[in-house]
């Protein structure tokens, strides 16, 4: 057991790859809580979504003992953060259960939207920031452009900056030393418990793992405790901390981070930002928890093939275990059949989620175009939240129609200025600010719609600053926008799944395309057979779907029937996966060729 | 409906139609996937055919009833040697009951129809010829890969007639790429001058495993539906009608065998790769000629008797005239509307097919979407 004194409790935050993960491989093997036998790269990403697309989703906390210079043994709480935008919730839990963080900047990168917007919640939650320059050992380094970086636009001196190659090793001894000297101890205020919940996983084996910061008191297995928010008092079966594994300990005393697995069943039954007391003298007030995260993206999920349906949602029920953040509801489309609307935090969340469910029953799914929450102001005064198509209310009814804005803080080098200037213009927003980052970096500060940016504007932005463009954003408020339902009709009927709630100025082009798209996927028809784009009734795109104008085979003689038999067999197996709507059977690819994200 | 399944049964029918399958040509032409030894054979393997297949003969001749047609078909029966040639149709003559007016059939490829196997051909009592011409223009016939000349053949034709075989048919094949509607037209023509009785004009099919498809040739159906129009009145212009999708004739000229095939006559096929029905089933022999000298089981196509007699229906909507529903009751003893009554009328209403109460056939459309009907009848 180490007292207060030689317990540090630190995360690390930076932007996306600029190295968290690698540094925390490092720190792990410096202190030897991982072997080198067992050890592989970015060993905390322990989802192989994590470890395959070499990004952190989850945050990982882990504890070190780590023998410093002056000879005592230190407790180092770390926990590894994601750097992606829509994960930013995860790191600002974890800031709770520090008193320090470790700001890494890449050396080849320089500081990015990130970074920015990762000091910003480390500051506003008082914490301790050690800045480091991370990848000092590639050859694209620059560090004196960073240090000026860290000075200009993070008001952070030069001299404070440390330099370390998380690949290397070099200067990671010093980062150690540095976190002992540089981040204050835990300072417990009070005898009585309060613990906050900073995250909870649900593991098949174990049940409810609760992740926790013991910030006053003890809490030891076999106590009554009291979740404060619910009232819910249940019985603590074990507490420990990661190494990385799970290590149960006897109890957890004040200032340490661990987990708490308790008689809860139920995830849900456990809020993410709660506080957990004693059910005797419990304290009289929660922590400061939490703001509640909600969806800002939704799209409907189907399975491909309908057989799927309770795969789809035995996996959605397993995801949402480990994923609070993702809520989903039984949703049904004429077209598509049984499937759920889900809300994602963002594009890549959305990306994420589909990419787990699908793997795990390898199973093929269709999203429809993902919606934001519209606020419809109808003309009886009342005003409707909705975020799917379906549910528009009628264009007579509605007044006004308000969609979501962000701020949007873009850091690029500022020969791509101009570039970034037309674009937010394109996508309805406009430029609030510009600010220096250092001679060649420009901050971006921009107002637009959240739309735009679940559509396209985050590949675009990296296309016009070659890449080198980044983006954070927050939610911003309202504004009125002309919105319309787009509705898309084959033959004449209405196909639920491809309609979409757009901006007026959008509904033509995004109606052309899908017309066209779907022109191209639906085979050849007897008849003529119209694809056309309408709002409210009013026809804005039309195209035919070819035309077949004959089928037939030419020779058919007497062993060829059995031949011929057997081909139609194949054709009608095929028809199966088609969905029929008003008489012109639509192939699942016609589904997916609409329905693929890009616009182009 | 599902008392009617279980119920209902076909009865099986003793052929009244022969077939035999000749499995040699001199080298293969680029379209085709007929089953035939291109070059790997000779003289004494033609006769272990020969011994084959007339043994089959015999082990068949008494189950059928007289038959009305006979086909020898291939492959190309004229690259049999004489002898062989001579042993093959006396041996059908012999073994088989033809009726008075039995219709015989034998396929001819132009090069290898010698006057000797025509006399031969005229002494034994084959009535029709058809003869494979594919295209009259060189460039259609490089194409398509197609074998042979076609020199001599007008002279061949009066021989033919003169050996007292009445019936010509001449085998066509257009929708050939880089082919346009006026060499199509030329074809035609050329073919109508030697005034056949029946020409066959198929449309070039690009099958799976032939040279054609190795060559990525694809069929270009931009002209399909204007050619199709052009035969068919090019074709009428002298007397030759369409009666099926691809066949046409003068109103005597009509193949009865093939015509009655279309309409549910049962079968025996002998040969390899020959396929046999019976009324209830289909079997087809080994596309092989070693596995079926050595005596390899045929492939047997078998569904539900409901199924089948639907086939039986829907396969009788290649013909102009389809069926009468009195014939087609006869033949199954199940009424076409309470088989698949629904979907006929749904055909009905898409324009495809023509319904009375003593007809079902398909419009002049139905024809050009015979698929289409296929899909919704089996
Ligand atoms: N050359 C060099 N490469 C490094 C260094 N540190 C990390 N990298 C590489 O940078 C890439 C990203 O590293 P990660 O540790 O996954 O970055 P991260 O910040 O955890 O990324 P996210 O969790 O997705 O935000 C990997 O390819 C690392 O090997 C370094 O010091 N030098
Ligand atoms: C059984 S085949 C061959 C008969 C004979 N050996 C000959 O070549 O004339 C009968 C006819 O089918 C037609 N045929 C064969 N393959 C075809 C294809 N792939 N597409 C269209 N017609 C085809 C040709 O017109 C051919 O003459
Ligand atoms: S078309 Fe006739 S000659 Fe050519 S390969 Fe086929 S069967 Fe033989
Ligand atoms: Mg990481």
């Amino acid at each position: 057991m180490n007292g207060l004194d030689k317990i540090r409790n630190f995360c690390i935050v930076a932007h996306v790859d600029h190295g968290k993960s690698t540094l925390a491989d490092r720190f792990l093997l410096h202190t030897k809580t991982i072997e080198e036998r067992v050890f592989r790269d970015q060993v905390l990403d322990a989802m192989d979504l994590e470890q395959e697309r070499g990004i952190t989703i989850k945050s990982h906390p882990v504890r070190m003992q780590y023998d410093a210079d002056n000879g005592e043994t230190y407790q180092f709480n770390l926990i590894d953060t994601p750097g992606h935008v829509d994960f930013s919730y995860e790191v600002s839990r974890s800031l709770a259960a520090c008193e320090g963080a470790i700001l890494l900047v890449d050396a080849a990168q320089g500081v990015q939207a990130q970074t920015m917007a990762n000091v910003n919640l480390a500051i506003n939650q008082g914490l301790e920031i050690i800045p480091v320059i991370n990848k000092v050992d590639l050859p694209a380094a620059n560090v004196p452009l960073c240090l000026e970086q860290f000075e200009e636009i993070l008001a952070i001196p030069a001299e404070e900056v440390l330099k370390v190659s998380a690949k290397t090793g070099d200067g990671v001894k010093e980062l150690l030393e540095a976190v002992i000297h540089r981040v204050p101890p835990p300072k417990p205020e009070s005898k009585i418990l309060q613990a906050l919940v900073f995250d909870s996983i649900y593991d098949v084996y174990r049940g409810v793992v609760t992740y926790a910061r013991v910030v006053n008191g003890t809490i030891k297995a076999g106590e009554q405790i009291r979740l404060f928010s619910t009232e819910l008092d249940t019985e603590v079966k074990e507490v420990g901390f990661f190494s990385p594994t799970m290590k149960p300990v006897e109890q957890l005393n004040a200032g340490e981070v661990g987990y708490v697995i308790t008689a809860i069943k139920t995830p849900s039954d456990i809020n993410v930002g709660d506080t957990i007391t004693h059910a005797q003298n419990p304290c009289k007030e929660a922590l400061p928890g939490f703001q509640k995260i909600s969806p800002m993206v939704f799209s409907g999920v189907y399975p491909i093939d309908t057989a799927d349906y309770e795969a789809l949602k035995a996996n959605i029920a397993k995801l949402r275990l480990n994923d609070s953040a993702f809520v989903a509801q039984p949703e049904s489309s004429v077209a598509l059949g049984a499937g759920f609307r889900c809300g994602f935090l963002g594009l890549l969340h959305m990306d994420v989620v589909q990419e787990r469910l699908s793997r795990e029953y390898n199973m093929d799914l269709i999203l429809t175009y993902p919606s934001v929450i519209y606020h419809v102001y109808l003309k009886n005064g009342k005003m409707q939240e909705i975020d799917n198509p379906l549910y528009m209310p009628d264009p007579s009814t509605i007044d006004h129609i308000e969609e979501p804005m962000i701020k949007a803080q873009i850091i690029s080098p500022s020969t791509y200025m101009g570039n970034i200037m037309n674009l937010v213009l394109e996508k309805r927003g406009i430029c609030l600010k510009t600010e220096n980052v250092d001679k060649q970096h420009v901050l971006i500060t921009a107002r637009m719609p959240l739309h735009e940016i679940v559509i396209d504007f985050y590949d675009k932005l990296k296309t016009c600053t070659r890449g080198y463009g980044s983006m954070d954003y927050e939610p911003d408020g309202y504004q009125t926008a002309p919105t319309v339902k787009l509705e898309i009709l084959v033959n004449g009927e209405p196909v639920d799944a491809f309609a979409s709630i757009c901006h007026a100025d959008r509904a033509v082009a995004r109606a052309r395309m899908i017309c066209e798209r779907l022109k191209d996927a639906i085979p050849p028809q007897m008849f003529k057979v119209a694809i056309q784009g309408a709002i409210g009734g009013r026809i804005i795109a039309r195209e035919d779907v070819r035309q077949l104008r004959k089928n037939v085979l030419a020779k058919c003689y007497g062993g060829d029937i059995s031949r011929k038999r057997k081909l139609l067999d194949k054709q009608r197996e095929g028809k199966k996966r088609m969905k029929e709507v008003g008489n012109v059977n639509i192939p699942q690819e016609a589904f997916v060729a609409v329905l693929r994200s890009n616009e182009e | 409906m599902e008392g009617v399944q279980t119920a209902f049964s076909l009865k099986r029918r003793a052929p009244t139609a022969l077939y035999v399958h000749v499995p040699f040509c001199n080298g293969k032409c680029d379209y085709c996937a007929f089953y035939s030894e291109g070059c790997d054979w000779d003289d004494e393997l033609q006769d272990m055919y020969l011994d084959s297949v007339l043994a089959e003969m015999t082990r068949h001749g008494k189950s059928c009833e007289t038959l009305d047609s006979v086909f020898v078909g291939g492959g190309t029966p004229t690259v049999l040697h004489d002898l062989a040639f001579q042993r093959l149709l006396q041996g059908i003559r012999e073994r088989f009951d033809l009726s008075p007016q039995c219709e015989w059939t034998v396929e001819c490829n132009p090069e290898s129809l010698t006057e000797a196997k025509i006399d031969m051909m005229g002494e034994i009592g084959v009535t029709r010829a058809s003869l494979g011409i594919q295209s009259f223009n060189q460039s259609c016939r490089k194409m398509l890969g197609r074998r042979g000349t076609l020199d001599g053949l007008e002279h061949k034709i009066r021989v033919l007639r003169h050996a007292g075989i009445s019936h010509v048919n001449l085998d066509l094949i257009w929708n050939v790429p880089t082919q346009t509607l006026q060499m199509l037209e030329q074809d035609l023509n050329r073919a109508l001058d030697f005034e056949p009785d029946h020409i066959s004009a198929y449309a070039l099919t690009v099958e799976e495993g032939t040279r054609l498809a190795e060559r990525q040739i694809e069929a270009d159906d931009d002209t399909f539906v204007e050619a199709w129009d052009l035969i068919e009145a090019t074709l009428a212009t002298r007397g030759l009608h369409r009666y099926e999708i691809s066949n046409f004739a003068t109103a005597r000229g009509r193949c009865r065998h093939n015509d009655s095939i279309w309409h549910g006559a049962a079968y025996l096929g002998l040969g390899p790769a020959a396929t046999s029905f019976d009324g209830v089933d289909r079997w087809t022999q080994p596309a092989n000629l070693r596995q079926w000298i050595g005596g390899q089981d045929p492939e047997i196509d078998r569904i539900p008797p409901l199924d089948r007699a639907a086939e039986i229906l829907a396969f009788g909507l290649r013909t102009v005239e389809g069926w009468n529903l009195v014939e087609f009751r006869n033949l199954t003893e199940v009424d076409p509307i309470q088989l698949r009554g629904q979907q006929l009328q749904k055909l009905q209403k898409a324009g495809l097919v023509e319904l009375d109460k003593t007809t079902c056939k398909p419009t002049p459309q139905g024809l050009l979407f015979n698929d289409s009907i296929m899909i919704e009848l089996i």
